[in-house]
């Protein structure tokens, strides 16, 4: 990732890894509204990854 | 020249990221969260918006602080923080919104020009197909791959 960083002109100091991350509640239903809108773009989308397989 | 971003901290899997939006009036905490796609496997979507004192993500929230460039290329950061931990995995991101969309593509355009060295990156058409990215593309969502 370095050299990508370096590369793209990003300060690598800037990300920190932190064990103790807050848990955020993801199942509110603005969020779920929002990620059905994100399931209805994908609907009939053809993923251009060959590992992206449906389940 | 480095692009300003604002300071990072990310989760030990990648997935949450955590950053604050400086303002004249107000500071506000920023969450970009990748969450798995229910149906397509080692898809995930990227999902940004601010974190509430209630430690929910208001993805639609506009806090006006002026700084969206910088917001956008921390968010892009986290990406590369993403693949460096999962660099299997894939993402897909668009707007909250319609207008959030347009308002990002030009942005996001220009982040994206540089990294093709180092990702793949399609656009998804009006039309539901896809194509490798352009920078004079119009789309409504973008697929990231590291490549190998």
């Amino acid at each position: 990732m370095k050299k990508e960083l370096n590369f793209l002109g990003i300060d690598e100091s800037k990300v920190k890894i932190n064990p103790n991350m807050p848990k955020v509640n993801l199942d509110t239903p603005e969020l779920k509204k929002h990620l059905h809108k994100i399931s209805q773009i994908l609907k009939n989308v053809k993923v251009p990854f060959e590992s992206v397989n449906a389940r | 020249m480095e692009k300003p971003i604002y300071n990072i901290e990310t989760s030990p899997d990648g997935l949450y990221h955590i950053f604050e939006s400086i303002g004249l009036q107000k500071n506000t905490k920023k969450m970009v969260v990748y969450v798995p796609d229910e149906n397509k496997a080692n898809l995930f979507h990227l999902i940004f918006g601010d974190l509430t004192d209630e430690h929910t993500l208001d993805v639609f929230a506009i806090s006006n602080n002026q700084d969206m460039k910088i917001i956008l290329a921390t968010v892009i950061q986290t990406l590369y923080a993403f693949f460096e931990l999962n660099p299997t995995k894939k993402v897909f991101f668009t707007g909250s919104t319609d207008a959030r969309t347009r308002l990002y593509r030009a942005t996001i355009s220009n982040l994206f020009e540089k990294t093709e060295l180092f990702y793949n990156i399609y656009g998804l058409l009006d039309d539901d197909s896809t194509e490798p990215f352009s920078k004079t593309g119009y789309y409504k969502g973008y697929f990231i791959e590291k490549k190998s």
